[in-house]
């Protein structure tokens, strides 16, 4: 009787244990495959699309009257471009998932950083403008340890209270 | 570099308790059952006290409106193991949610009892919820949190400040009891500045703050006139 008890216990325990460690990240997926490489080789920059980095403290997913400022018609024969005026048709905007998050105790704003401190997007998104399909994930996991390196070495405040909120 | 106060008259406040609802709106401040507030969990980061003198027919009563004090010499940081709470450079003592491991040292220190554990996670009905205010997080179980001085309006302001290439003027970061009180019984401002009103205000006769003998030098300065203590004779 004991061994079995001490059976079904270590099947729990490893089952549970399996299952924590493997458990898979929330990956976030796209409604559209889109290609970030494309754009910026056809001349866009970030803002042409994060339009709000300069006035508020989120860039912001573009709107899809952003989108169909060029593709109301097919610029290619690309499925994932038909998809765009797809949803144009049945009048929805586009549920761009947000890639890059941070918790709800910090105030970042791009306005702050982008505008008023000249930091390049690069330093805290990454390669994303490279990127020919969404990644699931962001190339930079942003720790507090990166915004104190960055802020000691810009020589700007430390304060805790700078940032949370 | 500002040291924030903030001046409370005392003989304009009404106890209308606007100031009370404008914080608890600002700053998410969760709701407690009527059987945690029968157990003293009530969360009110601005209260107004009642102070009733004399006996009927011939009866006062006085308000004080208290927030956290902001104490130039704060007890409750001195106890802080994890320096979750501090006082930063601006004079505003902070409390970072994610940095408390809920040993409420601090609660337990303050002698203004204005620090504030979370028993438990905070919850507000379906409808409210698209009501929180987005500047300020909510509180996770097992954190302290008492009154910030709205310090997340000063980041806002700082930054608008900065984008229009300008220092921060009076009236740029006000609390948002402050901002609310229909009576204009409060001030903010900056104590360094000789010619802020808060300044101009502190340095009045009818000045005093609350507990000063304990040699916490509190930032909330309130103003009355006469005697503090006791009740008044009438002519």
């Amino acid at each position: 009787m004991n061994r079995i008890l001490l059976f079904t216990v270590i099947l729990v325990l490893a089952v549970g244990g399996g299952y924590l460690v493997a458990r898979p990240f929330s990956e976030v997926v796209q409604p559209i495959a889109f290609n970030h490489k494309v754009h910026i080789d056809n001349g866009l920059d970030c803002s042409a699309c994060h339009e709000r980095y300069s006035q508020a403290a989120v860039a912001g997913r573009p709107k899809l009257t952003t989108c169909l400022f060029c593709h109301e018609t097919p610029l290619t024969e690309s499925p994932e471009e038909e998809k765009v005026r797809q949803y144009a048709e049945r009048g929805e905007e586009i549920p761009w998932r947000r890639l890059t998050r941070l918790p709800a105790h910090v105030y970042f704003s791009h306005r702050r950083h982008v505008v008023l401190g000249g930091i390049a997007c690069q330093t805290c998104h990454g390669h994303i403008g490279q990127s020919t399909s969404p990644p699931s994930r962001p190339e930079i996991q942003l720790k507090m340890n990166d915004c104190l390196a960055c802020h000691r070495q810009h020589g700007v405040t430390t304060d805790c209270n700078a940032c949370h909120r | 570099m500002p040291r924030w106060a903030m001046v409370i008259d005392l003989d304009k406040c009404t106890g209308c308790q606007a100031c009370v609802i404008a914080c608890k709106a600002e700053n998410n401040i969760p709701f407690v059952s009527p059987e945690q507030a029968a157990m003293g969990r009530t969360i009110s980061w601005m209260e107004v006290i009642p102070i009733v003198e004399g006996e009927y027919p011939r009866v006062r009563v006085r308000y004080i409106p208290r927030p956290c004090m902001q104490c130039d010499n704060p007890p409750c940081t001195k106890v802080c193991p994890v320096y979750a709470t501090f006082k930063n450079e601006e004079g505003l003592v902070a409390q970072i949610y994610p940095r408390c491991i809920g040993c409420r040292y601090c609660t337990a220190a303050c002698p203004y009892t204005v620090k504030y554990f979370n028993w438990y996670a905070p919850q507000w009905p379906e409808e409210m919820r698209a009501c929180l205010n987005p500047d300020v997080s909510t509180r996770p179980k097992g954190v302290v949190e008492k009154c910030t001085f709205c310090h997340h309006r000063l980041q806002k302001a700082k930054e608008k400040a900065r984008a229009e290439q300008r220092e921060l003027r009076e009236g740029d970061y006000v609390p948002a009891c402050v901002q609310s009180c229909p009576a204009g019984a409060m001030f903010f401002g900056d104590l360094d500045d000789p010619m802020s009103t808060v300044a101009q205000l502190a340095r009045s006769a009818r000045a005093f703050r609350l507990l000063d003998d304990l040699g916490t030098e509190p930032k909330v300065i309130y103003l009355i006139e006469g005697e503090w203590y006791g009740p008044r004779k009438r002519a």
